[in-house]
């Protein structure tokens, strides 16, 4: 990228916390957010965990991710703009990450039928939040979040737009969503696995995703003009990239090349090499194929360099959050730059042969400088990011 | 159903899935190895024989009964699940 | 004289009147923050409804009824085309046929090549599952707390016995991935949803890869199938005033940077940066109508160029963070 793009806001809303500060106390506790399923009875149902939000108080929106959005909007904003919120002189963007809402059964044979389409829910989600800005509306699947993160980061960079407010939003844990990803093969509908355990990315052991949902967003602004307000510069992001497999409609590339090609294409944007990256985020769904691809294209880009760089994951804690995750996650990311220590790899037990890395089982305290995040989605949809230290908290 | 009924059914089922002709599903072959079979393809497969025979067919079924994952049976392995499963 | 076709389209929350706004207005109204990027139009190919309403009383329209196209197993692998839906099914070919004509070769599309596509409200799994949710008679206000117990485990029941899991996959974004692999792209991709704004922002996308060289050649495609039974209730609940005849279309230009004329025409973009402060003083700007969703902007353009005898083809969008003047000129 041109120019350093700076963080200088974030909201959180997810299964672990519903705001950065709890979010943050809990990776590092560890406290995961995953249980049996509240939301509805699963008698009979073939999923029994997820990971919900929880204590987040009444909804006044029907489609909840519009509610966790507003959440972490206003957070992100408060942080970074105080309680003014964006300058009106300033051109800002919402660039966000979303999955088509799914039409519940029961309302599709009803005369009072009703969904939301991805545009209602940015409408929707600016005017709870009480924003007005462009909405920049990105549906890459598990990587959409990450795309929304990277692309406004990019615009940023070049002076296209001056603020954005980039993340994603879920509310997939509904049985609608639960059963069409059942039906897919992709989560672990083992009703003898505890929930607590049931998300174990890279273990021998390990059969699907569980899903969570919540949202995050970052306010993203060159840092000359952070600087110049003494906002906060809570990370930086310095590159991003993105590539398809062209392989699978859902199975990624085995040996992991289009992973592989997305995460060059972010160290180059980023104008480093690999040996510079202090740890990896890896996306680490616990499906077989996921993880085992990831795997293999983490070693290939490692190869020759340090297989010692420390990957770790974040999914245990929050659960798959499809079209929000990335961005979650790249919250994750940025309170482990901000306390110099990375965050375990939940439930990784016995790790698989062909999982081999240098894996994260607990607190890490070590220097960090530039971390890389993964995010991979259905399609062969591959988006990487690198983003890097920003102040101390001593600074 | 006869068994060359039934033999022809579940061919019908592989070829679907395969999106080949019929003409082309040997009781010999692989699912995955020689049809190509791939994840989405045998979810499809279960989907159809269920149907088609008014049957219960798990993945489990074919590890319990076959001692190999869907992927690894062939096309007359598929028809003796069925067949055990009308009884 | 030259004949120009003028289409601008505006914000439909701005709540303003229409009038016609001539696209020259626009540098007098707003500083230019940018001056033009070019971009060669090398190839393109559309599925064509029969007529198309654009503007203000403005027809486009294609003389040949044109509503599905088929892929046949020569073109695309059977099991791909197995998977596919009608969104699918009508980019992918037009994909294949724009890339065609623009001469790109397997090598330019594997390493050089990215995809940036929008897509309507689809959702292939919804339209598949409709006869599984009919069937699944009991509704949600049952008050018996008995069947209530077993509500969802009965749902999950119905829905699985009904529909085949090969069409779980056909989602808002599967166009993208079978674009890609058809064509065996693996190059960057940006994919937005579910309107004519999201079309300007993805040819934004497409510019900013071009430029910043990431990629050699843009595919720029769009979507929608705007008669799905899903895609008719959304707007009916949204767009009541503007969905006159709803129709199903895609459509795929090739893009390279440069400032000569491509093989086909040159296309010239003007952008300012305006914050939403002075949205206000924007004016009244005619609102390209909801008949093919995010798919109409690029299709004003293409029937414009084939049909038209246009020489230019302008084409604006206003939004909260300033305005995107796309100039067409006809090689």
């Amino acid at each position: 990228m041109r120019q350093r793009v700076a963080i200088t806001g974030l909201g959180i809303v997810s299964a672990i916390g519903n705001c950065v500060n709890e979010f943050a106390d809990s990776l590092f506790a560890p406290k995961a957010g995953i249980h049996p399923i509240t939301l509805f009875n699963t008698k009979g149902f073939p999923v029994k965990s997820a990971a919900e939000i929880r204590n987040f108080g009444p909804f006044t929106y029907p489609d909840r991710k519009v509610a966790y959005a507003a959440r972490a909007i206003t957070e992100a904003i408060a942080q970074s703009f105080g309680e003014n919120g964006v300058p009106r002189e300033k051109v800002t963007v919402l660039s966000l990450g979303l999955k088509h809402n799914f039409v519940s059964f029961p309302e599709m044979v009803s005369a009072n039928f009703i969904t939301i389409g991805p545009d209602e829910c940015a409408q929707q989600i600016s005017k709870a939040a009480g924003i007005q800005a462009s909405p920049w509306i990105y549906t890459a699947a598990c990587t959409a979040s990450t795309v929304a993160i990277g692309t406004a980061a990019r615009a940023v960079a070049d002076g296209e737009i001056d603020v954005a407010i980039a993340g994603g939003t879920s509310s997939c844990v509904s049985p609608e969503w639960l059963l069409t990803y059942a039906l897919m093969g992709a989560l672990n509908t083992d009703a003898n696995c505890a929930a607590e355990t049931a998300c174990r990315p890279f273990d021998r052991n390990r059969t699907g995703m569980i899903l969570g949902e919540g949202a995050g967003f970052l306010i993203l602004e060159r840092e000359s003009s952070a600087r110049a307000r003494n906002a906060p510069v809570l990370a930086r992001i310095c590159g991003f990239g993105s590539s398809l497999d062209a392989y699978h409609v859902s199975d990624p590339c085995p040996d992991g090349a289009g992973a592989l090609s997305a995460m060059n294409a972010a160290l180059k944007d980023a104008r480093i090499n690999p040996e510079d990256l202090s740890a990896i985020n890896a996306h680490a769904t616990g499906t077989l194929k996921n993880d085992s691809a990831e795997a293999a294209a983490i070693r290939r880009l490692l190869d020759g360099v340090s297989h010692e760089t420390p990957v770790f994951a974040t999914k245990p804690f929050t659960g798959h959050l499809l079209a929000a995750s990335g961005a979650v996650e790249t919250i994750a990311v940025v309170s482990c730059l901000t306390q110099q220590k990375l965050h375990p790899t939940l439930n990784l037990v016995d790790v698989a042969s062909d999982c081999k890395l240098n894996h994260v089982l607990k607190n890490r305290h070590l220097p960090l400088r530039y971390i890389l995040k993964n995010s991979f989605g259905f399609g062969g949809q591959n988006a990487c990011m690198v983003l890097e230290k920003g102040d101390s908290l001593d600074e | 159903m006869n068994d060359s009924d039934l033999e022809l059914s579940v061919r019908r089922a592989v070829a679907e899935t395969a999106a080949i002709h019929v003409s082309q599903v040997q009781k010999s072959q692989v699912l995955r190895d020689h049809l190509g079979l791939d994840s989405i393809d045998l979810m499809e497969l279960i989907f159809l024989l269920e149907r088609q025979f008014q049957i219960k067919l798990k993945r489990s079924d074919f590890i319990e009964v076959l001692g190999k994952n869907p992927g690894q049976a062939t096309v007359s392995e598929v028809t003796e699940l069925v067949r055990g499963k009308l009884g | 004289m030259r004949k120009r076709v003028v289409v601008s389209t505006s914000l439909r929350n701005a709540g303003v009147e229409p009038h016609l706004l001539d696209v020259d207005e626009l540098p007098r109204k707003y500083p230019i923050m940018e001056t033009s990027e070019y971009l060669q139009l090398d190839g393109y190919h559309f599925a064509a409804p029969t007529s198309l309403s654009v503007g203000s009383g403005l027809v486009l329209s294609e003389g040949t009824e044109a509503e599905t196209t088929e892929l046949t197993q020569e073109t695309v692998e059977p099991k791909q085309l197995k998977i596919m839906a009608k969104p699918d099914r009508l980019l992918t070919q037009a994909a294949l046929a724009a890339v065609k004509q623009a001469g790109l070769t397997d090598s330019d599309l594997k390493t050089d090549t990215g995809i940036y596509v929008t897509t309507g409200y689809q959702t292939g799994f919804g339209e598949f599952a409709l006869p599984a949710a009919r069937s699944f008679t009991r509704g949600s206000d049952t008050q018996d707390s008995e069947l209530e117990t077993n509500y969802w485990a009965d749902f999950a029941k119905a829905v699985t016995e009904s529909v085949n899991p090969r069409f779980l996959f056909a989602s808002i974004d599967s166009p993208l991935f079978h674009v890609s692999k058809a064509l065996g792209i693996q190059g960057p991709s940006v994919i937005m949803s579910p309107s004519a704004a999201q079309w300007f922002q993805v040819l934004r996308a497409a510019w900013r890869d071009l430029k910043d060289g990431k990629v050699r050649f843009a595919l720029l495609c769009a979507t929608a199938e705007m008669r799905s039974t899903l895609s008719r209730l959304q707007n009916a609940r949204m767009n009541p005033s503007e969905l006159r005849t709803p129709v199903d279309t895609a459509t795929c230009m090739v893009l390279r940077k440069g400032t000569a004329p491509g093989r086909i025409a040159r296309i010239s973009l003007r952008r300012t940066r305006h914050p939403h402060s002075n949205f206000g003083e924007l004016g009244s700007v005619p609102e390209l109508n909801a008949d093919a969703g995010p798919v109409t902007p690029s299709l004003a353009i293409l029937l414009s160029l084939k049909n038209s005898g246009a020489k230019e083809i302008h084409l604006t969008r206003i939004d909260h963070d300033g305005a995107l003047a796309v100039q067409v000129s006809r090689r």
